[in-house]
């Protein structure tokens, strides 16, 4: 019983927040503070509740007792897990807005920010625990509304209002694949009840199966911003304020992996090899597209949001390995695949919530997000640089951080396919392996380009010049999130049997690993173990060592000089690389699909030899928006002009089209009943 | 626990005393194929322990990055040390991490590194970090093929398991998936060790080098620890060909003195030898144009694939 | 028979080390090294050969062994730099196709020889891997033809294709009868003739050896 006390008390303290934002609008700092820290507060109940529910029973409550329409809410493991990274970013993100949005005080209504957070925090912990196809559409809905409101927040900018356009028109697209998903579903069930798709999914025909299969996987793929569906995300995360952003590439999109492990693996049994094909596909294609736009972008938070569309590709090659082990009957490894699967979602999670907030942080003390307008912020904001270079070697799946954990787990998964014995999944998966490792390198260019062109050397404009560190409630917010990192780093050993066990909810499959001493843990089938303490200890012994000995040796104060510049006074902003030129030879590498075009304007003075400026333009091109979507959009519109002479003006014609439309529903009717 | 730790710190010193041998053989055999003299092949040893006793010069704009540099990547590249056989299978912290943790060792060194060439804000400094990681990338993925053709003969990335199996199995470890992996992991220890055609280990020009721009703004002391992590990582991919592709003669766990010390004099010429053929190939190749540099790789990954397709081939799948 | 002689160790290397130079053909932009890797693989191939015939004992085998040796690893590659050295041709090749696409290309076929392969081999299992090399050899060959300019480059193109077909007759039947073979072998060696011959006088006629500009030949 006290679970469901938990439960309801999760939303009501979201509810508080989200009326006392409304109640309190005149006063922006209380009313940031009651919206936020009640946010907060439910955050800690929810990281109880789900705790509780990973290593107890499953909950239920039905809100209606009828037997066609049940209302209720049902968390099982699986949505449990999702809680938990829910709360946890909420709690970390919520401290952090308290500070952030002194940005908006007096120029933006926080109450409405606040408002709108807590609702959309609730909605989607609503989507993790709907126990009902209607009420799941629902709160859905409510989800991807309240977002785009929050995407819209700062309507004053054009750019954003169209970011929201998109995605509004992206989300919609996508919930009504979810629908015919869901109606395939309930047209062999006969209820709207989740329950009872589990069984309706044993008994379809294999067509009907791969129909749900493929409209759930665009459905939820749009939200989740799997390519090519993801042409929303880049546009939407960067334009909402930062602290939803962190939310949204945080969280949300990983509500929609939740609900494609909750179909594949629940509802459909996964029983399909071709599936986990396509899932490990569609990973593969988005986790290096993702990390190539990523690389080239010099916006930060639109390179976070390109990430994003990288790390949910990662996400899903270890779900399509998964779904791949589980169709030939190797539940084992299928459920080391969906750990590392479910391990890099947590992580990600944190480490992009982390460098979400970075890139908050760096917002409000320089107000630009432009890469090429920073630099030597290490300086400036040392407290917040540090955190931020902690979610960078995370995402960079550098060693001992958590992002490395995951992926050496999914390079094991993959791995791992050598036991299958079949050519051609074996084949797929090595060349995802090969493919992902070349996203894990470009994903290190890209954010050595980040830290490295944002953070060292020299300032590059004022708006560097004059940055201040960030307050003390984001230095928090963001504190939590990279000691998260570090831990779920060096703390693989116990996690790991908390993922084994939500795994096993839908692999059925409980014991994958085994613990030895020192923090080990190894795959037993192929002789592997991996230990990130001992490798974080002996890292520190040795940087110990070599301090000592410089320390020993170096008694003198080093003498400090200008950078080398082959003799030329040259220590100034004005010649340090830039951003783009960093990532040029990637530009040079992928020239086919980034199609760059440059545009460079030279002005003389007086002489041909003496060039007075010169300016340089160039932009790549969104290769799946500009050959994929705008044909399509081009098609509907000059469809839709046609369509315009339909629309006459008159009266008549319209009460005729009315009837014509109430004859042919008649001669429906008739031809209905007389078969 | 005494014998691991004793076990632990022999590797790290042997690793230590005979990177820099290994830089200066590479140096006298290229000069002796070039028909010049050359310098001493301890010639290493004399400039580091030089660099050690100068002064570090440091540019006035850069943070403390910069300090710690080389200190994580040199710690970085000795963690990965403890990790790869050099002489005996059985490593006392071998449980701690495999081949890939090891690749992403090195990719820390590396991440470091690159992140100090930013720091002084020099142009030279943001190129070779620019094209080291550009490299880096090309690299990884034919990488991360071949260790899985490599795992796939004998079922485990952990190290000590593929030597002692491997080694085990006398010629017979000679198969064609194996040939066609050495091929490709060869063309990446030629990238990984920044060797012509990939770079120029012995350019002055600045605009031409990788690494070397990459260090440029180290001196003294803190150069001194970039070249000897720079040598030790040479030596450690030259031990990762050595110990896969030929295990023979590798010591086993609880061999007596003297088989170790033939182990070690085994391992020696193994090294010797790639490091020659490693001169041979720079000397007979011109340095490459960067953007030339993805077909190279590509030969590479096509190797690597080649390799895991011929596994299957031969084994039936 | 086959199965012992072409699943031992050594037969494998040889055919693996095969499959190296023909990717080091299809991955070279210098005239030279393609020649060169074009000896080594036929030298390579005349090991094989030289092996079948140990192994079987048959004296003819040993022959074409021989004779691959002499003609296709020493005589026709000579001749090819010989043409190159006369008319001086550029050293680089002119491409259609990319480098690393037509690496990828080439990892792609030999992919699909082995599908090939598996669907119509009944002979033996172990040879498999011989004969899906040769089949690669022979679609890579193909591939190298299509996508290289340089007449000189069709010439090697044929060159491996032909080598494929050997590979493939002597993984299936040790070697097709002698006369057979010492028939293509001369007609291979015509062949080059004929085609030197033609480089010679694409060469005065256009001042140049690139197939590409065959294409003003068309009325």
């Amino acid at each position: 019983m006290s679970v469901d006390y938990l439960f309801f008390g999760i939303i009501a303290f979201y509810l508080i927040g989200a009326v006392s934002a409304v109640i309190l609008n005149k006063k922006d700092a209380i009313c940031a503070y009651t919206s936020f820290i009640s946010a907060a507060i439910a955050a800690l109940l929810g990281i109880i509740f789900s705790i509780s529910v990973i290593f107890g029973d499953t909950f239920s409550y039905n809100l209606s007792g009828g037997s066609y329409l049940k209302f209720g809410f049902f968390v099982d493991r699986l949505s449990a897990f999702f809680i938990l990274v829910i709360s946890i970013c909420v709690f970390a993100v919520s401290i952090y807005s308290t500070g952030y949005v002194r940005e908006y005080f007096g120029k933006k209504n926080i109450g409405y920010l606040g408002f709108l957070y807590n609702i959309f925090i609730i909605s989607m912990i609503l989507v993790a625990s709907a126990d009902n196809a209607i009420m799941f559409l629902i709160v859905w809905e409510l989800m991807s509304v309240v977002s785009y409101f929050l995407v819209v927040y700062e309507h004053e900018k054009p750019e954003t209002r169209k970011a929201g356009f998109i995605y509004i028109v992206m989300t919609h697209i996508g919930t009504g694949f979810i629908m015919l998903s869901f109606l395939i579903f309930v047209g062999t069930s006969g209820s709207y009840s989740f329950g009872t798709f589990a069984e309706a999914g044993k008994t379809m025909t294999p067509l009907l199966k791969d129909l749900a299969f493929i409209f759930a996987l665009i459905g939820f793929g749009t939200k989740a911003g799997i390519v090519p569906m993801h042409i929303w995300l880049p546009y939407a995360h960067p334009e909402a304020p930062s602290n939803v952003s962190a939310l949204m590439s945080g969280v949300m999109i990983k509500i929609a992996i939740f609900m494609l492990i909750r179909v594949f693996f629940d509802f459909l049994g996964a029983t399909q090899a071709w599936w986990g094909y396509v899932v490990l596909t569609l990973g593969t294609i988005s986790a290096i597209l993702g990390i190539l736009y990523a690389v080239v972008e010099s916006d930060i938070k639109r390179m976070l949001a390109f990430s994003s569309i990288e790390n949910i590709g990662i996400i899903l090659i270890g779900i399509g390995a998964s779904m791949i082990f589980f169709a030939s009957g190797k539940p084992v490894l299928a459920s080391i695949a969906a750990i590392a699967a479910l391990y890099h979602l947590l992580n990600h999670s944190i480490f992009k919530g982390l460098l979400f907030m970075g890139a908050g942080s760096i917002l409000y003390s320089t107000h630009t997000k432009n890469i090429e307008e920073l630099g030597g912020l290490i300086k400036k904001m040392p407290k917040s640089a540090m955190l931020i270079l902690i979610g960078v070697l995370s995402i960079c799946a550098l060693p001992p951080f958590s992002g490395f954990v995951s992926e050496w787990l999914t390079f094991q998964s993959l791995l791992l396919g050598f036991n299958l014995n079949e050519t051609f999944p074996m084949i797929i998966l090595f060349i995802s392996a090969a493919v992902l490792a070349l996203t894990g390198a470009l994903a290190a260019y890209c954010f050595l380009k980040f830290f490295g062109i944002g953070f060292l050397a020299l300032p590059r404009s004022k708006h560097a010049e004059h940055a201040k560190e960030a307050n003390t409630p984001m230095l928090i917010g963001m504190g939590i999130f990279a000691s998260l990192s570090v831990l779920l780093g060096i703390l693989p050993f116990y996690v790991l049997p908390v993922l084994e066990r939500i795994a096993a909810s839908f692999t059925g499959n409980l014991e994958s690993f085994t613990f030895a001493n020192f923090a080990t843990f190894a795959i037993p089938s192929s002789m592997i173990s991996l230990s990130t303490p001992i490798i974080l200890a002996l890292v520190f012994i040795f940087m110990l060592i070599l301090s000592l000995i410089l320390f020993l040796i170096n008694r003198k104060k080093q003498p400090v000089y200008e950078t080398w510049g082959c003799g030329q006074p040259v220590s100034t902003s004005r010649n340090e690389y830039t951003a783009t030129a960093f990532s040029k030879p990637v530009q040079m590498w992928f020239k086919n699909l980034y199609r760059p075009a440059r545009e460079t304007e030279v002005t003389y003075s007086t002489s041909l030899y003496l060039k007075e400026s010169f300016k340089f333009e160039s932009k790549i091109e969104q290769v799946i928006e500009r050959y994929l979507y705008e044909p399509v959009v081009g098609f509907v519109i000059t469809r839709s002009r046609k369509l315009l002479v339909i629309r006459t003006g008159s009266i008549h014609t319209y009460l005729g089209y009315i009837f014509g439309t109430l004859v042919i529903l008649f001669m429906f009717v008739i031809a209905g009943g007389s078969s | 626990m005494i014998a691991a730790l004793q076990s632990a710190i022999l590797q790290i010193i042997i690793i230590l005393a005979f990177s820099p041998l290994i830089s200066g053989i590479i140096k006298k055999a290229k000069a002796f194929f070039q028909i010049r003299k050359g310098p001493s092949i301890f010639q290493p040893y004399y400039d580091i322990a030089k660099l050690f006793r100068k002064d570090s010069v440091v540019s006035q704009n850069v943070s403390w990055i910069f300090h710690a540099a080389p200190i994580i990547s040199f710690a970085a590249v000795m963690t990965a040390g403890l990790l790869i056989p050099i002489y005996i299978t059985s490593l006392p912290l071998g449980f701690a991490g495999d081949l890939i943790a090891v690749v992403y060792l090195f990719a820390l060194a590396r991440f470091f590194t690159a992140l100090a060439s930013l720091d002084a804000g020099s142009s030279f400094g943001g190129m070779g970090g620019s094209r080291e990681m550009f490299v880096a990338a090309m690299v990884e993925p034919a990488l991360m093929l071949s260790i899985f053709a490599v795992a796939l003969n004998v079922g485990s990335t952990n190290l000590s398991y593929i030597s002692q199996t491997l080694s085990g199995m006398g010629m017979d470890a000679l198969s064609p998936y194996q040939i066609l992996a050495f091929v490709a992991l060869f063309i990446i220890a030629i990238a990984e060790t920044g060797r012509i055609p990939v770079d120029n280990p012995s350019t002055h020009l600045e605009l031409t080098m990788i690494h070397e721009a990459m260090i440029l703004e180290y001196s003294g002391k803190q150069l001194a620890i970039v070249e000897l992590g720079a040598m030790a990582k040479q030596l450690l991919i030259f031990s990762l060909i050595a110990n896969i592709f030929f295990p023979w003669g590798i010591a086993s766990a609880g061999s007596g003195i003297s088989a170790l010390v033939l182990a070690l004099l085994v391992y020696m010429l193994k090294i010797v030898i790639i490091g020659l053929a490693m001169a041979a190939v720079e000397t007979s190749t011109a340095k490459w144009r960067l953007f030339r540099l993805p077909d190279l790789l590509s030969i590479s990954l096509m190797f690597s694939f080649l390799a895991l397709v011929s596994f299957i081939i031969v084994k039936g799948g | 028979m086959a199965e012992i002689v072409f699943g031992s160790n050594t037969m494998q290397l040889l055919i693996a080390l095969i499959l190296v130079s023909t990717f080091m053909i299809l991955g070279s932009t210098r005239l030279y090294s393609c020649v060169r890797a074009f000896g080594i693989q036929s030298f390579l191939l005349a090991c094989v050969a030289g092996i079948v015939a140990y192994s079987t004992g048959k004296n003819d085998i040993y022959i074409i062994a021989v004779l691959t040796l002499l003609f296709k690893s020493i005589v026709i590659p000579y001749f090819l730099i010989y043409i190159i050295r006369e008319i001086k041709v550029k050293k680089e090749i002119d491409l259609y196709v990319k480098i690393s696409p037509s690496l990828i290309i080439g990892g792609g076929l030999v992919v699909i020889s082995y599908y090939l392969i598996r669907s119509i081999n009944v002979i033996s299992e172990l040879s498999s891997f011989a004969l899906s090399a040769s089949m690669s050899l022979v679609s890579i060959g193909l591939f190298i033809m299509i996508s290289r300019k340089k007449a000189i480059m069709q010439m090697i193109g044929i060159l491996i294709m032909e080598n494929g077909l050997f590979l493939g007759a002597i993984s299936l039947t040790y070697g097709m009868p002698l006369l057979v073979e010492l028939g293509i072998f001369f007609d291979v060696l015509i062949a080059v003739l004929i085609m030197g011959i033609l480089i010679f006088r694409i060469n005065r006629t256009f001042e140049s050896v690139d197939t590409s500009i065959l294409k003003n030949l068309i009325g």
